[in-house]
């Protein structure tokens, strides 16, 4: 079903538990660690404000390029061949096609020394990125949920207003869950709740906390979401952002081109 | 690392004059071979390379992409004639090819392989093309859907650069039922197989609108029926999603739904149309069924060159002709749409829908209800999907059956393949298709298709037959 989450294939077909990733990634001799990913997600940002692409659509490629990453190692791909890619089917699954020639010259003038000119390499990738994917595309991304939780709060049960600025604050916290495994372990509305605690009650230090505190622990007892799940994913954004402070993204940038550059010459 | 000081170096811009055309460096030139691929393209962006100290990189087209990922995925790949037997073929679209097949371990499972049509040369398909939108939406949507009124896929296979969709294989389809019951002479369809035919495509119909997806094709050579009477809805090639739209559904395709199941507020020009066309072009079905032919039978304008979508005049005619001339009361948006002032042009018809009904052999009155609410004009008004399932017509006798055939005398023929062609591999098929067809239709055997998508071919067969 593609209205609904729970019977979609991206519960049944691409949903893992935190052990099955591990051992898929110690299977596959796993080289993408939380920098490189940092550095991919920033690919995908670069090229995706290139085209002018809507959010919806890169989220759909951060997923894909997620899946692709449990199934193949970055030792067997070209790394900006693939977030291309990766956006290239994205535009396509949320109905905003791409002609194939702007997406290979535009990411060929953002990394002319990786990107070769002729389209047919960038087809060819979409071809086994969709076999990998078992044609599995469709994807259900936590803004929705978002929104929804948002309103609920609002309503008289609960009277948790939110600020437009914390709402953006939560929406780019959802978008930077793409750079985790959330995705792959979590409900989209796992995520979303996930971001809202952390955009107004982390966040939050004015005297109203405790209220807040309250109403929104009030909410989750009565929306029967799964509260060690919200945790969780709470500790894994938390984590990235931890992480993030140690990100240095020239030496993550050259060690990769070196990388790709050693492969083209092997 | 003087390798990689040669990779850095190569394709590096000569002179000036090579950016000139920049970044449309035709495909034509993969040909030229791995050595000099990379020499041609001068084509880059950043000609400010020359005031650098370090010159510009380029990828040349032999650059690295995908090789070693490649290699270990050719090598396990089974192959689709490895699965599968190939009976022979069914039908060919403006999508490509559909074969009937049987599982070569499962004697008894038979499958419809849909196979996408790609650029061909010489019985080998050259390069990647990237998959077309219709392909990724049937192949993302399919593997969504379950439901028993929806052509069940049971798998995808990529191979060759060609990609094969694996269906539930389904005998019958409503365009074959309907000639069947025309030729030689006309034989109505009995109530209990019609009525439940009816039921069952609003089920699947229903499934589709409650997943946020508009079917955008619907029409009786679209309408599966399996041997044992099992309605089974098809071709969700023009299918998509409609919830959270990020660009109108008019941008993503102009012309949708084959002109004669066309609903007026498409004809009309509607920038932002509903499920609500699916359940028109129901309605289309419903009255087809009753009358063994089309209800309205326009004639298609061809798009010109300017490629601007024509109006559809005569098609809204034979609409206007027994639906009677729309107007405000009726359809209060009407005046909102890009074409209304054509309307202007018509002549005032009255509402003729009871007397063209009866015409048709129609005597049961909520069957005619049930018509009129599905081709109600305004979109707002017409009966959705979900709620047409509790129709009172439906709720009477005879009751709705899961087989369609149920308390049925008539027997239909199997559909017809050609055995000649079982090489689902080889492009040379998509040569000869076109002779298939051709003979099939003076055959005048009836419908052949399984997965009907181009308008054009549809009537074009009808033209031949009547």
């Amino acid at each position: 079903m593609s209205a609904s989450y729970w019977c979609s294939s991206q519960r049944q077909k691409w949903q893992y538990t935190r052990d099955q990733l591990t051992r898929i990634r110690a299977d596959l001799g796993d080289n993408c660690n939380v920098h490189n990913r940092i550095f991919l997600h920033s690919l995908i940002v670069k090229l995706g404000g290139k085209l002018n692409l809507r959010q919806v659509i890169l989220s759909t490629a951060e997923v894909f390029l997620n899946r692709f990453l449990t199934r193949a190692t970055l030792k067997e791909v070209n790394a900006y061949l693939l977030v291309t890619t990766c956006i290239y089917l994205g535009c396509k699954i949320e109905e905003s096609p791409v002609h194939i020639r702007n997406i290979v010259n535009e990411s060929r003038n953002a990394w002319p020394e990786f990107i070769p000119s002729d389209p047919t390499k960038l087809a060819e990738f979409e071809f086994y990125l969709i076999e990998e994917m078992d044609c599995y595309m469709v994807i259900h991304h936590p803004y929705n949920s978002l929104v929804q939780i948002v309103q609920v709060l609002k309503t008289g049960d609960f009277k948790v207003g939110i600020t437009s600025d914390e709402q953006k604050i939560a929406w780019s916290i959802v978008n930077d869950s793409y750079i985790t495994d959330l995705p792959l372990l979590f409900p989209p509305h796992i995520t979303a709740i996930a971001a809202v605690y952390m955009a107004c009650i982390l966040m939050d230090d004015n005297i109203y906390k405790n209220q807040r505190v309250n109403s929104f622990i009030k909410f989750l007892a009565v929306s029967n979401v799964d509260l060690d799940e919200v945790i969780e994913a709470v500790q894994e954004m938390l984590t990235l952002y931890e992480n993030w402070n140690g990100y240095d993204e020239i030496s993550i940038r050259n060690s990769l081109n070196f990388r790709i550059l050693s492969l083209n010459n092997a | 690392m003087s390798n990689l000081q040669q990779q850095f170096l190569r394709g590096q811009p000569q002179t000036s004059s090579s950016m000139v055309g920049s970044g449309s460096s035709p495909s034509n030139r993969v040909g030229l071979g791995l050595g000099h691929g990379s020499m041609m393209d001068g084509s880059g962006p950043q000609s400010g390379g020359f005031n650098r100290s370090q010159p510009i990189r380029m990828a040349g087209n032999d650059f690295f992409t995908i090789a070693p990922y490649r290699k270990r995925k050719d090598a396990v790949r089974v192959s689709v004639i490895k699965k599968y037997e190939i009976l022979g073929y069914i039908a060919a679209g403006t999508y490509g090819k559909v074969y009937k097949a049987k599982d070569r371990v499962d004697q008894n499972g038979l499958y419809a392989i849909k196979k996408f049509k790609t650029d061909s040369k010489d019985n080998e398909v050259i390069h990647y093309t990237g998959i077309s939108q219709s392909a990724i939406r049937e192949m993302s949507l399919c593997r969504e859907l379950n439901h028993n009124n929806i052509t069940k896929l049971t798998e995808i296979i990529l191979e060759r650069k060609c990609i094969y969709m694996v269906f539930e294989f389904a005998e019958h389809d409503l365009l074959q039922i309907i000639h069947n019951h025309s030729h030689p002479d006309l034989k109505p369809i009995p109530e209990s197989t019609l009525k439940s035919t009816m039921y069952q495509l609003l089920s699947g119909l229903s499934y589709l609108h409650q997943n946020w997806i508009v079917h955008r094709d619907l029409k009786p050579a679209n309408i599966m029926v399996t041997s044992d009477g099992t309605i089974k809805i098809g071709d969700l090639g023009l299918a998509r999603k409609f919830n959270n739209p990020l660009q109108s559904l008019y941008a993503g395709d102009k012309v949708v739904v084959t002109i004669w199941y066309r609903a007026p507020e498409l004809l009309l020009g509607a920038r932002h149309y509903t499920p609500a066309i699916d359940l028109w072009a129901v309605g289309c079905i419903l009255a087809e069924l009753l009358s063994l032919r089309p209800i309205f039978k326009g004639e298609e304008s061809k798009m010109d060159n300017k490629k601007q979508v024509p109006f559809q005049e005569n098609q809204l005619l034979k609409i206007v002709e027994i639906l009677g001339t729309p107007s405000s009361e009726r359809w209060s948006s009407l005046k909102n749409y890009p074409e209304y002032p054509q309307l202007a042009k018509f002549t005032l018809f009255p509402p003729n829908l009871r007397a063209w009904y009866h015409s048709a052999g129609g005597s049961n009155k909520n069957c005619l209800k049930l018509l009129s609410e599905l081709l109600d004009y305004d979109p707002a008004k017409r009966v959705n999907a979900l709620n047409s399932l509790s129709h009172k017509w439906f709720t009477e006798l005879p009751r709705v059956t899961d087989n369609i055939f149920e308390n049925s005398k008539f027997k239909y023929p199997p559909r017809k393949i050609q055995k000649d062609d079982n090489d689902i591999l080889s492009m040379s098929g998509h040569s000869h298709q076109q002779l298939h067809g051709t003979n099939s239709m003076l055959g005048g055997t009836g419908a052949k298709r399984a997965f009907g998508n181009n308008a054009n071919d549809q009537m074009h067969m009808r033209k031949k037959q009547r």
